[in-house]
């Protein structure tokens, strides 16, 4: 079965660049709260880790001084064509709503986690335990996201909820929900970040800066030979980071 | 015919259909599936309005702006402030602030140690009554050691002190008292400010300006101001130092530096610079210019590893720049001595020092305080090495046994003291061996203030703000005051301090309480001296051999000493930098070679005093012969989240007094690393 | 012995050999459909007497002193007990209940834990502000508030009890499995009009999962 690609109205992107990331991790701390992801005392297992927002360190692989490095904050992608929802079995994650973000209902998942296998991104994560709060931490849960129990598949929403409080803002002032003005819906991640590196709008709204962002000549997605078609772009003016966007073998011939 | 088996079975049948005809068994289905959503120990979401509050964080050093959400009134977000001066994001240990406050690291009542040795939780009449009796009994002899330097609680330190006949009131060395001191020596009254906002090209040397040094979150907000995504860049942006640090990832360019070579550095460029016929106003230049004929290039290449061309390239960099900026800093925001301070506000002034700024420090509003100047000239690691023990001792929110270089001796000194009580939040590895630990509420719980802090550019003033009613902490500053009783002109509470500065500023007392920030503008410095006899000793003193050269390494997403790693910033850590309980060391590769050392291979590196154990990682951004260790691991207090990870790197450290300032320093550290 | 034979036979003349089927399948469809759903529910009152209609026709309040849309596009709900205790901050009347109410929550600043016949679960996001009267009165006359027959809050009707009509509270039924509230809207209701191919051009109504989870 193959993935339909559906067009939109407004399509949510993300436009992060990464030669303003500085890996502070920041990012990472403001999504587990707005999200409400239980902290763990011990995090070193990385594959039984619940992140839905991940920096991972990129290096040019040179010995040093001709060393680089980077930081690369990867959220879900939001594929246009979504390996993930065109193998879940019962229709626990779709792209369907304006805006395109690909939904994850978590008391529909039956945490088969075939779309974590789908997934190139690495972006799902499995809750193989309840998430624990210590002792009075629960009392900081956010009011905006449901709390996740163990079984079920989970990852990042763009702070969805963001988006639906935005339009519910837009109604009471008369405005059109699919017209929302730039910046009036950011996810949590890019609101945090002090470096200004994640760009947040709807890529299809000339008046929102992301759309013109994701045209740059710098500008570039992870794996996109895949056809994933993600809404995620990434900006570097760096030759060597752009390269590592697509995974591609050392003999191949690139360019750029 | 009775009730046969045929007859059973009809009834059976019967009943099954009309069960499947009934709702019962397709309601039971639904309801199960609902049941098994809905476990009992999942936490729900809280319900009720969303308000806001604005604040200015004092546990972040980078006394950011805060945003705080609260639902039904109670805080449950920790967002930045894009208005505030200092603000506009967040950092990695401000976005936990308000989950922060909820930690199990806490102490959440007054405890007293028994005669067994262990805690016993108190009531605050009975807190009270052993602190002043502890202090009571050691006379004049007390010792106090802040972990705030930016708040007036130092002035209530202070005065309670002298009010004891006692001056021994002594700041956790920091950054902020290196250039503080730098700055008086060259003969600037407050301490240096930098107008980060208006120049247009920075050269960071040692200082990780974009993760801990100064306001950083005001540096990151300048530095994303300056770069428009994709764009190539308005202001330059170079970063010197030993490690590809957070700053070095986004820098134009990362300039290698060995561990300790700073002064070295600024130095060369400054010599290069007065070859080129620049000058400053100053009445000793003509000296500073003779002095800097020792470090030509090839000097300087050799002690810090750069070669003379890229020296070349960046005085060039910097002559070619309108408002140039240089900032010198140590990697761990603290150790690196008074002398390279010194040198980049000297190398400043010889490129116009446009962006420098002279910040009057704050007058102390109590009569019976001293100046912040005494305080900060006070240097704690010089009075700990004297081994004083004082007859009682007064921690407040300070964690030397954690994070003073040789905790170990520190953790001594704590222990040959008849009387020590420890105001802090959490239960840290100073807390823990004290006599006496008295809950502070945090700065979201408590009204604080917070003064120019080290890095501003401005005289900034604000306030902490209460957005949570705790229910057991009390304020140290309240209890020392009620204390004092009105002696030596005391005032009864700490708010009347905080009204009183807020009126010797000029500042809107109640505007500032709901969370606006007093700004004024800070004057360029007076006519400053270069002192070049101090910076040519310190240099001198450089030229020792290091075999392996320790590279501290901060991230404030490992939190400060007192917090610890605040629980949700545990899934920060990446992979390869903690493993379990063990953490990473990070070398490059010839260095490994040159030590047979291979990636994964388990070590102990020991310094003069202690020595930690790590698995090796090998990381291409570090300077040969030199150990990247990172700052923040190994509690062995607080909580799950912070303990048993990794191990203390202020173990490694050695202070030694700096020849020519007379301050102690630990930046060019000697460890010996053997494969275990 | 042979009567009782007789009868026997008289009842299998009567049924037939069915005879213990109908028995099962009545005794079946009365438990199911009759004693089930009486098991299934325990009643509860609210924690406090309070009456909609005291407060409407005797108070002179309009449902929206309390239940409104904030600024932000949020709905306030149920008011706060600080906003109850703008009026009752002391007692009025002697009642039992109000001065209960008093005593339990306005003194001790306490919030009533009142129990919500439309509570939804944690995972599921209704806005208030996506359905607003107005916008259904373009296609239901119905809810056309400028409509004389019509009452000005006839849309809320259609998921809420019509509380402003009643004196005393109605029982709260908790399902004993799930403890969700009996009256509560389960998905299939808002399905009902989110997967109308009608209202699909005409509204926003689209049944993407995320229109209503979160």
């Amino acid at each position: 079965m193959s993935a339909e690609h559906k067009e939109f109205r407004i399509k949510w992107g993300m436009v992060i660049d990464l030669d303003k990331c500085t890996g502070c991790g920041a990012c990472m701390v403001a999504c587990q709260a707005e999200n409400n992801l239980a902290p763990t005392p011990d995090a070193s297992n990385k594959k039984k880790v619940m992140n839905w927002l991940v920096v991972y360190e990129l290096t040019n692989g040179k010995a040093f001084p001709a060393h680089e490095v980077a930081y690369l904050p990867r959220p879900c992608q939001q594929c246009g064509t979504q390996p993930c929802a065109s193998v879940c079995p019962v229709v626990a994650t779709e792209k369907n709503e304006e805006g395109g973000i690909v939904s994850q209902i978590y008391p529909r998942c039956i945490g088969c986690r075939y779309c974590m296998a789908a997934c190139p991104y690495h972006a799902r994560y499995f809750n193989w335990l309840d998430p624990v709060w210590p002792e009075g931490l629960d009392k900081v849960i956010s009011p905006d996201v449901s709390v996740r129990p163990r079984g079920v598949v989970e990852k990042c929403s763009f702070c969805h909820h963001r988006f639906m409080k935005a339009k519910d803002k837009a109604r009471v002032e008369k405005r059109d929900i699919f017209e929302l003005e730039d910046g009036e819906y950011v996810t949590a991640c890019a609101e945090a970040c002090p470096n200004g590196a994640i760009a947040f709008g709807d890529l299809l709204n000339p008046g929102h800066k992301v759309s013109a962002l994701a045209e740059s000549p710098h500008a570039f997605r992870l794996l996109a030979r895949l056809g994933t078609d993600p809404q995620v772009y990434y900006l570097s003016r760096r030759d060597w980071v752009r390269a590592q966007g697509d995974n591609r073998l050392a003999e191949e011939i690139t360019r750029g | 015919m009775g009730f046969d088996r045929r007859a059973f079975l009809k009834f059976a049948g019967g009943a099954g259909a009309g069960i499947a005809v009934s709702p019962l068994p397709w309601k039971l289905l639904d309801d199960v599936s609902i049941w098994s959503q809905n476990w009992s120990w999942i936490p729900a979401n809280p319900r009720g309005e969303t308000t806001y509050e604005l604040t200015t964080s004092k546990l972040c050093p980078s006394a950011c702006g805060l945003k705080v959400r609260l639902t039904g009134g109670m805080p449950v977000r920790a967002l930045g402030n894009p208005d505030h001066p200092l603000g506009g994001g967040l950092s990695a240990l401000a976005a936990a602030e308000v989950q922060l406050m909820h930690s199990p690291a806490r102490v959440k009542t007054p405890l007293r140690r028994d005669s067994g040795g262990n805690f016993i939780p108190i009531g605050w009449e009975e807190a009270e009554e052993a602190l002043a009796g502890g202090l009571d009994a050691a006379g004049a002899d007390i010792a106090c050691v802040s972990g705030d330097e930016t708040g007036s609680g130092l002035d209530v330190l202070s005065a309670f002190l002298g009010e004891r006949g006692s001056d021994k009131l002594y700041l956790m060395p920091s950054e902020a008292q290196s250039a503080a001191r730098a700055w008086r020596l060259m003969g600037g009254s407050g301490q240096p400010g930098y107008d980060l906002e208006s120049s247009d090209f920075i050269l960071a040397v040692g200082a990780n300006v974009l993760e801990s040094w100064g306001t950083f979150i005001r540096n990151r907000r300048i530095f994303a101001a300056a770069r428009p995504h994709g764009e190539e860049p308005e202001r330059g942006f170079v970063y010197a130092g030993p490690v590809q640090n957070n700053s070095a990832a986004v820098a134009d360019s990362w300039i290698p530096l060995k561990p300790g070579s700073e002064l070295i550095f600024i130095l060369g460029l400054a010599a290069i610079l007065t070859q080129r016929g620049l000058s400053a106003a100053a009445p000793d230049f003509a000296s500073f210019r003779e002095m800097l004929a020792g470090f030509d290039p090839q000097k300087v290449y050799a002690l810090t590893g750069v070669s003379p061309q890229t020296l070349q390239n960046t005085a060039a960099a910097l002559l070619r720049a309108d408002r140039p900026l240089v900032l010198a800093g140590s990697e761990c925001n603290q150790g690196g001595g008074a002398a390279q301070i010194l040198a980049a506000l000297a190398l400043n002034l010889l490129l116009g020092g446009r962006c420098l700024r002279d910040i009057p420090l704050a007058r102390p509003v109590l009569p019976a305080a001293e100046g912040r100047q005494e305080v900060q000239n006070r240097d704690l690691v010089a009075y700990m090495a004297q081994k004083p023990n004082p007859q009682a001792l007064i921690l407040y929110e300070a964690n030397p046994v954690y994070a003073l270089p040789d905790p170990e001796s520190a953790a001594v000194a704590l222990r040959n003291t008849p009387f020590k009580v420890s105001f802090s939040a959490f239960m840290d590895e100073s807390s823990a061996l004290c006599d006496l630990v008295l809950p502070m509420p945090l700065g979201l719980e408590r009204l604080d203030d917070i003064e120019s802090p080290y890095g501003c550019g401005k005289v900034f003033y604000a306030l902490s703000r209460r957005t949570l009613e705790t229910a057991d902490t009390r304020h140290g500053m309240d209890i020392l005051l009620r204390l004092s009783a009105g002696r030596g002109g005391l005032p009864a509470s700490y708010r009347e301090v905080l009204e009183a500065r807020s009126a010797a500023l000029g500042a809107d007392h109640s505007a500032l309480e709901a969370g606006e920030v007093f700004e004024a503008k800070a004057p360029a410095p007076g006519r400053l001296m270069l002192l070049p006899e101090i910076l040519n000793r310190a240099a001198e003193s450089k030229n020792s051999v290091i075999s392996l050269a320790l590279a501290p390494v901060q991230k404030i997403a490992l939190g400060t000493a007192q917090t610890g790693i605040p629980p949700f910033n545990v899934k920060t850590i990446r992979g390869n930098e903690l493993s379990g309980a063990e953490m990473s060391i990070f070398i490059n590769s010839a260095t490994a070679y040159s030590r047979g050392l291979r990636e994964g291979d388990r070590v102990r590196l020991a310094g003069k005093h202690g020595e930690i154990r790590a698995r090796v990682l090998i990381f291409e951004g570090i300077v040969p012969d030199a150990v990247g260790v990172p700052m923040g691991f190994g509690h062995t207090a607080l909580d799950v989240f912070s303990r048993n990870k990794g191990a203390n790197a202020t173990e490694l450290f050695t202070a030694t007094p700096e020849a020519g300032t007379g301050f102690t320093l630990w930046n060019q550290i000697d460890v010996s690393i053997v494969k275990i | 012995m042979e009567e009782k034979q007789q009868k026997a036979a008289g009842a299998a003349g009567l049924f037939g050999a069915a005879a213990p089927f109908l028995l099962g399948l009545v005794i079946a469809l009365a438990f199911g459909w009759w004693l089930f759903p009486g098991l299934l529910f325990s009643e509860k009152q609210q924690p406090v007497a309070f009456s909609h209609k005291t407060h409407l026709e005797d108070a002179g309040q309009s449902c929206a002193d309390c239940h409104f849309l904030r600024e932000d596009g949020s709905f306030s709900g149920l008011p706060p007990t600080e906003a109850c205790a703008s009026c009752h901050s002391s007692a009025i009347g002697e009642s039992r209940a109000e001065l209960d109410y008093v005593e339990n929550y306005v003194e001790r600043g306490k919030e009533v834990p009142w129990l919500v016949h439309q509570k939804q679960p944690d995972n599921v996001f209704f806005s208030h502000a996506a359905h607003s009267q107005a916008f259904c009165a373009t296609c239901h006359v119905e809810f056309d508030p400028e409509d004389e027959e019509n009452k000005p809050d006839a849309l809320c009707s259609v998921c809420h009890l019509p509380v402003e009509e009643l004196d005393k509270q109605v029982a709260y039924r908790e399902n004993r499995l799930t403890g969700y509230s009996k009256t509560t809207m389960k998905m299939a209701r808002c399905e009902s009009c989110h997967a109308n191919p009608n209202h699909l051009g005409a509204t926003n109504s689209n049944n993407a999962c995320y229109t209503c989870h979160k």
